[in-house]
C-alpha cells in the first residue's frame, strides 16, 4: 500500500518515511506542493499525508487541486500557528489532521481510520457503530447504551448519525451544520455546542470527560472508535 | 476710525438735546412761581440723570446745553445770551461747574464698575481656565480646551499654533464650527522666536495678536487671537489678560508633556523588566526538559547492551514526556506571542464549557494522567462567550502545574460553577501549597513556587493563564487549601444573553 509524504523537512519526512515502512506500507517522498500534486495525480498513491506548512504553496490549495482528481483520503499535519489553514485544509476535503508534535501512534491510528473509510464513499452508511456499550444502528435509526433504548430528537440524531458515518474522523463545525441544520446555519456553531452538550447528557456517563463524543476545540467533533 | 465718529456723537448730541428739551419744559411750567435757582436744579437733574444713566458724552453735552439753555430762556433778559445781574453769572457758572463734575464723578464710578465686574470676570475666566488645564487628558483635548475658553473670554476667533523645533502648525481653533482664521506666518514666528506679544497698538499693521507660549527654556509654540472683525480698540488690559490665560496653558501644556514622558519612561522600564523576566522564565522552561532529553537519550546511545529492557523503556517513556512538556512550553511561547503582539484579537464564539474541559482532560490521556483529573460540571450550563483555544489553554496549565506538584496518588479536581454573573473555574490539588507566596506575584513576576522545582513552564504558564483571563475579563487567583494543597481559580464574565436555539429541539 502506497503512502504519499509530503513534508519538506528532510529529519521528520525520513523518520515518517521509516516508521511508515516498518509498518509495511511503500512511502513515495514529495518536498513542495507542486510535486505533491504531480505525484498523487500519476503515482496513485492510497493515502496523502501533508504538512501544511509547504515552501512553494498553501497547502490547503493542495488539498484542493487533488480533491478536483481523486477521492485519496488526506491527512493534514498542522504546526499550532496553522489553526485557521487547518480548519481551511478540512472543509477543503482533507480528511484528518494531526498537530505536531505528535507520537507515531497516533499518526497510525488516524491512517488506519483514514483508510478505513476510503473504501466506502462518505455518504455511505456503515450498519452498526458499537463499541463499549454504545450502539448505533444506521438501518434501524435507534441508539443503545448498554442495552438500553436512548431517546434522540430529529437533529441529535442527525448529529450523531452523520459522525457515526466515520468513526475516529474529525467532522468540522461547518459540515456538522450544513448535514444537521442547512447551509444556511453555517455560521450558528451555538447550535452544535447546546445539541452536543445534549448528546453528551443522553450518552456520555461522565459529559465532562467524554468517551464517544469527542471535542477537537477550534475545529469540530468526532466520534471515537477505539 | 474718522468714518465710524459721528454716528455716537450724533446720537449723543440727540440724547442731550431731547434731555434738555425736557429739562426746559419743566422750568417754563415752574417759570414764575419758583425762582431761576430752582430752575437751574431742574437742569442739574437732567446732568445727574444723564451721568447715571447715559454715558459721560451724553452728561457733558447735557451740562453745556442746559447752561445756554438756563441763560437763554429763563435769565433776564430772557431771550437773549446776554447775562445782565452779576448774581446770575455765578448762577450760570456754579451750575455749569456742578454739571461737569457730577458727570465727571459719574463717569469715574462707573468706569470703576465696568472695570471691577470685568476684573471679576477675568478671575473666573482664569479660575476656570486652570480647571479645564488641570484635568488630565490627552494634549490635542488639552489645546481645544484652552482655545476654547479664550475664544470665550474674548468672543472673537483664535488659534493655537505648535512648532519649534518643526516649524509652526495650526493644532486648534476656536470657534470650532467655523472655518480658522488667517493669520500671518512670519509674525508668529517672530513672536515664538522673540517670546514677545506683537500685535496692535505697537504693531498697528497688524490685525491680530500674537502671543507666544513660553514655559520654561523653550517656547512651545504661540497664541493668536484675531481682531479683524472687533469695532472699537482693545485694551491693555485685554492683552494683559489675554498673555496670563496662554502662559497659563503653557503651563499646563508642559506639565502634560512631562506627564506623557514620565509614563512613557516608567512603561518603558516596566516592559524592559517584563522582558527580561520572561526571557529568564522561557529559557528555564525550555533548558530543563532539554536537559533531561539529553541526558536520557546519552545513556540510551552509550550504555545500549548493558542497561536492562525495563530501564531502557523508562528512558524513552521519559524522553517522550520530557518532549511533551518542551511541546506545551512552545505552545505559551506562542499564545505569549499573540497575547502581547498589541492588537489582541480574541477569536470570541459561544462556547461550553463542559467541552472546553473535557477536551483538556482528553490532552492528558495520552499520559494516562486523565484518571487523576475529577471533573465535576453542572449539567446545563449556559454557554460562555470566550476563546475556546485559550481558556483550554488556561485549564490545561492550572491542571500541569497541579498533576506535577500534587503527589501522584492524589486526584485534581476541576470545578466548575455559575457566579450571579461569571462562571467559576477551579482546579484543586493536594499537593504542598502555594506556601508563603504573595498569590498576585505568582502570576505577575514569572515566578517559580519553589526553586527546587524539576517541573518547567510553571512561571510562564501562571503568567499567561493571567493574560488569557484578564482578556477575557475575569480574574485568576491562588489560595491554599485548609486541609493542604492550592486552589487556582478563575473566572470567566458571563456575557448576557446568552444565545438560544431559535426553533424548539425540532
Amino acid at each position: 500500500m502506497k503512502i504519499l509524504v509530503v513534508e519538506d523537512d528532510p529529519e521528520i519526512r525520513r523518520l515518517l518515511k521509516e516508521s511508515l515502512e516498518t509498518e509495511g506500507f511503500t512511502v513515495l517522498g514529495a518536498v513542495t506542493g507542486r510535486e505533491a500534486i504531480a505525484i498523487a495525480g500519476h503515482g496513485g498513491p492510497e493515502l496523502i499525508v501533508l504538512d501544511l506548512g509547504l515552501p512553494d504553496m498553501d497547502g490547503v490549495e493542495v488539498v484542493r487541486t487533488v480533491r478536483t482528481a481523486s477521492s485519496t483520503p488526506i491527512l493534514i499535519l498542522s504546526a499550532r500557528s496553522e489553526e485557521r489553514q487547518k480548519i481551511e485544509a478540512l472543509d477543503a476535503g482533507a480528511d484528518d489532521y494531526l498537530t505536531k508534535p505528535f507520537g507515531i501512534g497516533e499518526l497510525l491510528a488516524r491512517i488506519r481510520v483514514a483508510l478505513r473509510h476510503a473504501g466506502s464513499a462518505a455518504d455511505a452508511l456503515p450498519g452498526i457503530y458499537e463499541l463499549d456499550g454504545l450502539r448505533i444502528d444506521h438501518g434501524h435509526r435507534r441508539v443503545q447504551r448498554n442495552g438500553q433504548d436512548i431517546h434522540l430528537t430529529p437533529i441529535e440524531y442527525k448529529l450523531i448519525e452523520r459522525l457515526a458515518r466515520s468513526p475516529g474522523k474529525v467532522v468540522t463545525h461547518r459540515q456538522l451544520l450544513i448535514d444537521a441544520w442547512g447551509a444556511e446555519f453555517v455560521e450558528h456553531t451555538h447550535y452544535l455546542r447546546i445539541y452536543m452538550g445534549q448528546l453528551r447528557a443522553k450518552i456520555e456517563a461522565e459529559p465532562a470527560n467524554p468517551r464517544f463524543l469527542i471535542t477537537e476545540t477550534g475545529v469540530g467533533y468526532r466520534l471515537a472508535d477505539e | 476710525m474718522p468714518s465710524a465718529a459721528p454716528a455716537p456723537y450724533l446720537r449723543s448730541a440727540a440724547i442731550a438735546a431731547g434731555l434738555t428739551a425736557v429739562a426746559t419744559a419743566l422750568a417754563w411750567w415752574m417759570d414764575g412761581a419758583y425762582s431761576l435757582t430752582g430752575q437751574a436744579m431742574v437742569y442739574l437733574l437732567a446732568v445727574v440723570c444723564a451721568s447715571f444713566y447715559l454715558g459721560q458724552r451724553e452728561s457733558l453735552l447735557t451740562a453745556i446745553f442746559g447752561v445756554s439753555t438756563l441763560n437763554f430762556f429763563f435769565v433776564p433778559p430772557r431771550f437773549t445770551f446776554v447775562v445782565e445781574n452779576r448774581d446770575y453769572v455765578v448762577t450760570l457758572f456754579a451750575l455749569l461747574v456742578v454739571s461737569l463734575s457730577v458727570s465727571g464723578i459719574a463717569a469715574g464710578l462707573k468706569a470703576q464698575t465696568v472695570r471691577a465686574l470685568r476684573r471679576e470676570r477675568r478671575a473666573g475666566e482664569l479660575y476656570e481656565l486652570s480647571e479645564t488645564l488641570n484635568e488630565d487628558a490627552a494634549e490635542d483635548q488639552l489645546l481645544q480646551r484652552a482655545i476654547d475658553a479664550i475664544n470665550a473670554a474674548f468672543g472673537l476667533p483664535c488659534s493655537l499654533l505648535l512648532g519649534p523645533p518643526a516649524g509652526l502648525a495650526r493644532v486648534a481653533h476656536a470657534p470650532a464650527d467655523a472655518s480658522a482664521h488667517a493669520y500671518d506666518r512670519d509674525a508668529a514666528q517672530f513672536a515664538v522666536d522673540h517670546r514677545e506679544t506683537l500685535g496692535p497698538p505697537f504693531w498697528p499693521h497688524l490685525s491680530a495678536w500674537y502671543v507666544p507660549l513660553v514655559a520654561g527654556a523653550a517656547p512651545l509654540g504661540v497664541a493668536i487671537v484675531d481682531l479683524s472683525g472687533r469695532e472699537r480698540s482693545v485694551s491693555d488690559e485685554d492683552r494683559r489678560h489675554l498673555e496670563i490665560m496662554v502662559r497659563q496653558v503653557a503651563m499646563a501644556l508642559q506639565l502634560a508633556r512631562v506627564r506623557k514622558e514620565a509614563r512613557a519612561a516608567a512603561l518603558e522600564a516596566h516592559s524592559e523588566s517584563v522582558r527580561n523576566a520572561l526571557l529568564a522564565s522561557i529559557s528555564h522552561d525550555l533548558r530543563t526538559p532539554l536537559s533531561v532529553i539529553v541526558g536520557c537519550a546519552s545513556t540510551l546511545s552509550e550504555q545500549r547492551g548493558r542497561i536492562s529492557a525495563a530501564r531502557e523503556a523508562e528512558l524513552l517513556r521519559t524522553i517522550e514526556d520530557e518532549a511533551a512538556q518542551m511541546a506545551a512550553t512552545a505552545e505559551n511561547i506562542l499564545q505569549l506571542a499573540r497575547l502581547s503582539s498589541g492588537a489582541l484579537s480574541l477569536h470570541r464564539d459561544w462556547q461550553s464549557l463542559e467541552e472546553i474541559v473535557g477536551s483538556v482532560i482528553g490532552r492528558f490521556r495520552r499520559r494516562g494522567l486523565d484518571r487523576r483529573i475529577r471533573a465535576r460540571v453542572p449539567a446545563g450550563l449556559p454557554l460562555v462567550h470566550a476563546d475556546a483555544v485559550l481558556v483550554a489553554q488556561v485549564l490545561a496549565n492550572l491542571i500541569e502545574n497541579a498533576v506535577k506538584h500534587a503527589p501522584p496518588d492524589t486526584a485534581v479536581e476541576l470545578e466548575v460553577r455559575k457566579g450571579d454573573d461569571d462562571f467559576v473555574i477551579a482546579v484543586k490539588d493536594r499537593g504542598p501549597g502555594i506556601g508563603g507566596v504573595n498569590p498576585p506575584l505568582l502570576f505577575t513576576k514569572f515566578h517559580r513556587g519553589r526553586k527546587e522545582s524539576s517541573g518547567g513552564g510553571v512561571g510562564l504558564g501562571l503568567a499567561i493563564c493571567k493574560a488569557i483571563v484578564e482578556a477575557h475579563g475575569g480574574r485568576i487567583e491562588a489560595r491554599n487549601r485548609r486541609a493542604g494543597g492550592a486552589v487556582f481559580e478563575f473566572t470567566l464574565p458571563r456575557a448576557e444573553p446568552a444565545p438560544v436555539l431559535e426553533e424548539a429541539a425540532a
